[in-house]
């Protein structure tokens, strides 16, 4: 299928007016959030502007609250608010660990975190519930179908916290391991040796980016208990990597679990919808093989309303990270945010509400997008 | 028009398992299509004509099961439709038989364009041909490499997975020019103006009548010897129905096509059918030539369908009653309740399919056959 | 029009519905899935309508929904749980309270919570969704771009914005606009109601109750507790789902012929809503509230577990978990006090599978190609 000619341009308009859309939605978002915190005191929203440590004070508070005019009407601070944010700043969120940080950087902390799960999550559910819904479809009320028809609605069923406990539980009580926290405290201390260079962050990417780039550097280490200097573990640029990744995959599992349930039920009766248009039959009349028909012409067609479900559902993401961050312990953004909420840390609140919105709608993006590449019938809308 | 038998149905007994029960929707259907005619099917909404030709190509979707009968296909030798196995009925499906269906746009898949879908069903069954095609205008041209070699492989064996494998990374220009050329050729000859242009095109793009050029065009594209029409013009403006219908007689002219043509309305058996079978609740009644069936109808139903055509100035004339139930339905003969001269026999025994004349087969007990 | 001639009319005019009714009880009834949702629901619903004997509240409580405090227990160990003995048949949570009383009592906060939450969204969603499916224009625009924003970002995270902003106390300007955004739509059901003599009594009553809210405001002080603030949050954030699958429904069936025959004949707007559109696009919307509810109480779960939903001592599920968070530090922590999150886990888990099971039946059900007419 070439992309030349006039179905590119049909297609790159199509982009740029869902650009310019989802712009706007941004905006409402931020005016809605805006609007919520007008219903706290001054003082608490005059955080929204602090910059860095020392404006925490209380008598810059004062000063704070004057010069923004926080008692003004809204439309008045909503303007101003929304200048100092496309300046860079995000207000000061003091939940946001040791003292408190301003909140873009604790967006650049905490994120690496919150990356490691959802780089793993996001494709596997989107892949996993394609290909079973798929399977189910096919062999309706075989044994695929049955047995992920009862075991989605029990995943959907159940709380991801309360998974994620019985994991953390399950796991020690048969291997005595603690995967709570995203790596061991070993890793920690042979990480924050030096030789050990920071590139991206996320600590997976690291260890391999350590082994490979940067060989001359250090090479094993031995962690040594602080107070009996024994030797407590060996560790090494890929055991951390390895590390990191073992205490990945209960979160992963979590998430996975809960969110793949729908995936599945929907790719089921799209599929099933799809196969039975009447172009099957002239598909089937056309000579062709089973294999093509289903996966060429029943599957591309069903998959359309999937991708939609699979936009939402990788920006719904960060909604259920909040609470499976918490039970692990991750110190992502998800837990970043479950402590402000019960801290009243408004421009923590504020800047993941923010950002979530962000996700979601480059989310939305992209499945438009794709939704547009998948069905020709879009793009003239 | 010669007398050789390009399909002969059978006895063919089909039913279908619903929730509701069972549905008898073919009790023994017999239908003969002769080389080179255009053979009318006609009968009421739910008298089985859509599954007796879908039947033929084995494609009665679930819960439909065919129980019973023989469909003989000449061109394979007479062998039995119903027993060949997949690779022998996918290999007929599209090359030997074609079907034609009744709401184009919506028998096209929205997702490909119109070339993807006409090449799509030459490449299953004339891949080789375009192969060979493809060699030859290389050779021509002098060239060497790669390509030449790709293609004289696949030609040699089409299934051949290293072959394809390199076949889908090598560029294979001169091989899709080929193709595309024919999707044009194709295009040109259902009298589609601008085929280029349409090659290009998605189904929700076509008019109507377009879209059932389209899918007249996917249908010849490989030459069958059979085509079903299955209410092609139904859903279309007389204007467009009538161009249709003068295509599909150019086909059996100029190709010598046989065609079983399935409506329900008469006026269009009338323009274009050579002979006329009529159903009637899951039973062919009636099969004549269509002079004969318009000038002497035997069959009462087909007299009373015949004689309830609207005309100025008569009144309007229906058929009493309404179509039995096809589940558990009555013994003897269907039109049984309906039949004004319905007698006891046909109350019990279904009446025998005869020739009452030459060529002219009814089934009713009015003309003997007890 | 007398009374009685009305009402053979409607037993008349409902007869196919009933008809189709009993099709779909008899279909659900065929579905081993469809069973066991209904059996546990069935069984939620004995337990807290018998809480009060399963589980007594103790003389000296004010609040039946606060558990009950070991005293005797917490004078030895006053913080740590302790795990099940014959007078504690679960175990103690933090502080001793009885976690089996806890759960008993969980069960009507649950039905409590996800009732109210999923009537009151499926009401405002339907308003809203009517009226812009119907409609169209300009109001759809707006409605629906509104409901866009709303729905733009993952609903947790706006429901805990919202209640962390809400006010304790609501003040008496909120109240009057509620009641009277109420009242007016209760008026504007009332008023399409065919039998004036009941729009009578019941506008009379209601303009007896406004008026007396104004003589007597302190009727309507009403102070929110925290799970009420999780529940009007959970219902802001809910309410636009609802909306987009009423709006696709009317937007379906409005070009019907039977909808346009109904116009023709000269039928109100209304009229046309509440006797066409309506019989034939709430099913979708029931399949939808009977998965939410079990969204809708893992959510509040959820919002619990973070520490911004029910109080300390509240006997809903989420919270009990949550309270013991602290003493589930670690893993091997985590298996010594297993009964303090796992027992409430799994009544939850077993309350929303059984809305979910149901839910998901009754979408074969309704399936509308399998549906008898």
């Amino acid at each position: 299928m070439c992309l030349m000619g006039p179905r590119m341009t049909s297609l790159v308009a199509y982009i740029l007016r869902r650009l310019i859309l989802l712009v706007f939605v941004i905006l409402g978002v931020t005016v809605l959030i805006f609007a919520i915190t007008m219903m706290f005191p001054p003082d608490i929203r005059a955080y929204m502007y602090i910059r860095n440590a020392e404006q925490t004070r209380s008598n810059v508070i004062q000063e704070l609250i004057d010069k923004y005019g926080l008692n003004d009407p809204f439309y008045l601070q909503y303007g101003r608010w929304l200048s100092q944010v496309l300046q860079g700043n995000l207000g000061w969120s003091h939940a946001a660990g040791s003292g408190g940080a301003s909140v873009v950087d604790s967006i650049r902390a905490k994120w690496p975190y919150t990356f490691e799960i959802v780089m793993f999550a996001a494709p596997i559910i989107i892949f996993v519930g394609i290909f079973i819904g798929v399977q189910a479809a096919i062999h309706r009320n075989g044994v695929i179908d049955q047995v992920s028809r009862v075991g989605s609605i029990i995943g959907w069923s159940l709380p991801s916290f309360w998974v994620g406990m019985l994991l953390l539980t399950a796991v020690t009580a048969a291997f005595g391991v603690n995967l709570r926290g995203p790596i061991n405290e070993s890793s920690i201390g042979y990480m924050q040796s030096t030789g050990f260079v920071r590139v991206t962050g996320v600590d997976i990417f690291d260890g391999v980016l350590n082994a490979i780039f940067y060989q001359g550097r250090v090479h094993v280490s031995a962690v040594t208990n602080a107070t009996s200097s024994q030797i407590v573990s060996w560790t090494s640029d890929l055991g951390v990597s390895l590390d990191a990744l073992t205490h990945v995959v209960l979160p992963v599992i979590v998430i996975v679990t809960i969110d793949v349930a729908l995936l599945i039920r929907v790719m089921r009766s799209s599929m099933l919808e799809a196969l039975g248009k009447p172009y099957i039959i002239t598909a089937k009349a056309k000579g062709l093989k089973k294999n093509v028909v289903i996966y060429k012409h029943a599957r591309r067609n069903a998959l359309i309303p999937v991708a939609t479900l699979s936009g939402m559902l990788v920006a719904g993401l960060l909604g259920g990270l909040i609470i499976t961050e918490t039970v692990f312990s991750f110190p992502g953004l998800g837990s970043w945010a479950a402590a402000s909420a019960v801290q009243v840390d408004i421009p923590a609140v504020l800047g993941y509400a923010i950002l979530s919105a962000f996700v979601f709608v480059i989310a939305n993006l992209i499945v438009d997008i794709l939704y547009a590449y998948i069905d020709p019938r879009i793009r003239l809308d | 028009m010669s007398q050789k038998n390009v399909v002969e149905v059978q006895n063919l007994d089909v039913k279908f398992y619903t929730y509701a029960g069972v549905v008898e929707a073919l009790d023994g259907v017999n239908l003969t299509l002769r080389e080179g005619e255009i053979l009318g099917l006609v009968g009421e909404t739910g008298c089985g004509k859509s599954v007796t030709s879908l039947s033929i190509l084995m494609l009665v979707p679930p819960p439909g099961r065919i129980e019973g009968g023989k469909i003989r296909f000449d061109k394979q030798g007479g062998a039995d439709i119903l027993r060949m196995n997949d690779a022998s009925l996918r290999s007929m499906r599209g090359k030997d038989i074609s079907m034609i269906f009744q709401e184009p746009r919506a028998y096209l898949n929205p997702v490909y364009t119109v070339e993807d879908q006409i090449s799509e069903v030459m490449l299953v069954h004339r891949q080789v041909e375009f192969f060979s095609k493809a060699i030859q205008a290389l050779q021509a041209r002098k060239s060497k490499g790669l390509e030449l070699n790709v293609y004289r492989r696949l030609a040699k064996n089409p299934e051949s997975r290293i072959g394809g494998f390199i076949g889908r990374f090598s560029r294979k220009r001169q091989f899709k020019d080929e193709v595309r050329n024919e999707v044009v050729r194709v295009l040109k000859s259902v009298e589609i103006p601008d085929p280029e242009r349409v090659a290009h095109m998605y189904p929700h793009e076509l008019s109507g009548g377009m879209a059932q050029r389209v899918v007249i065009a996917m249908a010849l594209a490989c030459y069958p010897t059979m085509l079903i029409a299955d209410e092609p013009t139904t859903n279309l403006d007389v204007t467009v129905q009538a161009q249709i219908l003068n295509l599909v007689k150019q086909l059996r002219d100029n190709f010598k096509s046989s065609i079983l043509y399935i409506t329900h309305d008469l006026g269009v058996v009338a323009q274009v059918c050579d002979r006329v079978a009529v159903m009637y609740a899951g039973n062919v009644v009636e099969t004549a030539d269509v002079f004969e069936l318009f000038g002497s109808p035997l069959h009462p139903y087909t007299r009373a369908l015949l004689e309830s055509i609207p005309r100025p100035g008569k009144a309007f004339k229906s058929i009493p009653g309404i179509v039995p139930s096809l589940i558990n339905p009555l013994s003897g003969c269907r039109f049984r309740d309906r039949c004004p001269y319905a007698m006891e026999i046909c109350l019990k025994v279904k009446p025998p399919f005869d020739e009452v004349k030459k060529g002219h087969f009814a089934a009713c007990y009015l003309y003997g056959g007890s | 029009m007398t009374l009685k001639t009305r009402w053979e009319e409607l037993k008349v005019s409902m007869r196919p519905r009933v008809k189709e009714w009993a099709f779909m009880l008899k279909r659900m009834r065929q579905s081993p899935l469809a069973l066991v949702g209904l059996i546990i629901i069935c069984a939620f619903i004995v337990i807290a309508i018998l809480a009060p004997v399963l589980a007594p509240t103790p003389a000296n409580s004010r609040d039946p929904f606060m558990m009950p405090k070991d005293e005797i227990l917490a004078r030895v160990r006053p913080a740590e749980p302790l795990p099940p003995t014959t007078n504690h048949i679960f175990g103690t949570i933090e502080y001793q309270y009885d976690l089996y009383y806890g759960c008993i009592w969980g069960t009507i906060t649950a039905f409590r919570v996800g009732l109210l939450v999923v009537g009151v969204s499926l009401i405002i969603g339907l308003m809203v969704g009517t009226l812009a499916g119907y409609y169209g224009g300009m109001l759809d625009e707006v409605l629906m771009r509104f409901t866009d924003i709303i729905i733009a970002f993952p609903g947790l995270i706006l429901a805990m914005a919202f209640v962390i902003a809400f006010p304790q106390a609501i003040t008496l300007n909120f109240s009057i606009v509620f009641l009277v955004v109420f009242v007016l739509m209760s008026f504007g059901f009332i008023a399409f109601s065919p039998n004036k003599r009941l729009l009578l009594v019941v506008q009379v009553l209601l303009g007896a109750s406004l008026i007396s809210v104004f003589f007597y405001p302190a009727i309507l002080a009403v102070n929110l507790s925290k799970l009420d603030k999780v529940m009007i949050a959970i219902t802001i954030v809910g309410w636009p789902g609802y909306t987009r699958v009423i709006r696709g429904e009317v937007l379906r069936v409005k070009n019907e012929d039977y909808v346009e025959a109904s116009r023709a004949s000269g039928s109100s707007d209304v009229g046309v809503i509440m006797r066409h559109i309506w019989p034939n696009t709430i099913y979708p919307l029931l399949i939808v509230a009977t998965l939410d509810i079990g969204a809708i109480v893992l959510t509040a779960a959820a919002l619990s577990f973070i520490g911004i939903g029910a109080p300390e001592g509240f006997a809903d599920w989420g919270q009990i978990i949550q309270s013991t968070r602290m003493w589930l530090i670690t893993p091997q922590l985590m298996v010594q006090y297993y009964y303090t999150f796992l027992i409430p886990g799994l009544f939850i888990s077993l309350f929303v599978m059984g809305w979910n099971l149901l839910g998901d039946a009754l979408r074969d059900v309704l399936d509308p190609t399998l549906r008898r007419r």
